[in-house]
């Protein structure tokens, strides 16, 4: 097997990973997909090589949309390979045959030319032993998005994946909704023009402030009211 | 009379329908990739070689298949089959595929004593699987071989 640079600190936590099935498969998996539970972010098994001992993969994630290009036969292997995003990960899996997440895997600083796909192989449906499956789980992804795109584009709301929340303040919906009750009590003061402000398409996020904001606000203006005859 | 039981029964028994009723006793021509002399691995079902391991992800993989043989229904469906998925694979693995899966296509023919198979997969190059009974040699078995390559390196197809 060839010999892997890698970085042993930075692994990517497979325990959550879900396999939905495989886009290749000959005695065995040759390309598999997966997709994280949490943030439903979907990611590539790829084998790469073997040894008598071990079966090495890389692992890479994808967006969905790659995906469905591939089944639908517009993209190569290397062109799923090549629109992955963030880090290329490998694990090696031996004889023992525990399942996948039993295994570290780690990213790769540099991958060998050997385990780039080739240019020319394409997806090939006898080959895939789960295409109906993978298709509806693709299929539900792009509707889930298509929902978040709508919602947000009506509210001018960023939805947030879990992970993705910085601040508890900000764009969490919860705290959004506490926000919205507040600025409509307020809004005489602060957003006149907003009367309609829940059925307002201009309706935006940026604008909420946090509590002490407006109360330190309104205090400003009073001050600037009192202190205009001075 | 001979009692037919399945080769590897101790691992079929652990699947709830392990060959399934699709399985059936036959009478057929089948062609097996092997190496020619035949190797000790060439007759052993995947899940039960040691080296090389076989490719598993998670017990999704230990399935009552692998515990089979992987066969084909003719000479040309086994050798189209080989040269599509060795054209598949990286470069380097292609070699290694070579020497797991043999140069050469094993030509047998299957009697209704030697085991259970399903329906070859039209769809699939008229693949099938294999179970053997315990008193079962395919070596044994084995009427001729096929080069599937030629002396340039060329499939011979």
């Amino acid at each position: 097997m060839e010999n892997l640079i890698f970085n042993s600190e930075k692994k990517i936590n497979t325990t959550n990973f879900v396999r939905i099935g495989d886009l290749s498969y000959f005695e065995g998996p040759l390309l598999s997909l997966f997709q994280e539970s949490k943030s439903g972010h979907f990611y590539i098994f790829d084998w790469v090589d073997r040894d008598n001992k071990f079966n090495r993969w890389i692992i890479y994630r994808i967006k969905p949309e790659y995906i469905s290009k591939y089944l639908s036969g517009k993209l190569s292997h290397l062109d799923l390979y090549k629109n992955r995003q963030d880090k290329v990960y490998f694990t090696d899996i031996d004889s023992h045959h525990k399942s996948y997440y039993h295994y570290d895997a780690y990213q790769v600083k540099k991958l060998p030319k050997s385990y780039i796909p080739n240019s020319n192989n394409f997806f090939e449906l006898l080959d895939s032993n789960a295409f109906e499956k993978i298709k509806s789980v693709i299929e539900d992804s792009f509707s889930r998005q298509k929902l978040e795109n709508e919602y947000s584009k009506m509210f001018k709301v960023n939805i947030l994946k879990p992970e993705e929340i910085k601040s508890n303040y900000y764009n969490k919906i919860p705290s959004v909704l506490r926000n919205i009750q507040f600025i409509y009590k307020h809004n005489k003061i602060f957003y006149p023009e907003s009367e309609n402000l829940f059925i307002s398409n201009e309706f935006n996020c940026e604008k909420f402030m946090s509590y002490s904001f407006l109360e330190k606000s309104e205090l400003i203006k009073r001050n600037e009211y009192a202190n205009q005859y001075n | 009379m001979i009692e037919k039981n399945l080769k590897y029964k101790q691992y079929l028994e652990k699947f709830s329908d392990c060959p399934s009723s699709r399985f059936k006793e036959v009478e057929r021509e089948s062609y097996r990739w092997t190496n020619n002399p035949l190797s000790m691995n060439d007759f052993i079902p995947l899940n039960l070689l040691k080296e090389p391991p076989p490719r598993m992800l998670d017990d999704f993989d230990k399935m009552c298949m692998g515990y089979g043989l992987s066969m084909f229904d003719s000479l040309l469906n086994s050798l189209s089959r080989y040269k599509r998925l060795h054209n598949e694979l990286r470069p380097h693995l292609r070699e290694k595929f070579k020497q797991d899966k043999g140069n050469y296509i094993a030509f047998l023919k299957l009697e209704k004593d030697d085991g259970v198979a399903d329906m070859p997969n039209e769809k699939n190059y008229g693949h099938f699987t294999f179970h053997e009974f315990t008193e079962t040699s395919l070596e044994a078995k084995v009427l001729n071989f096929y080069n599937i390559f030629k002396e340039n390196g060329e499939f011979n197809i």
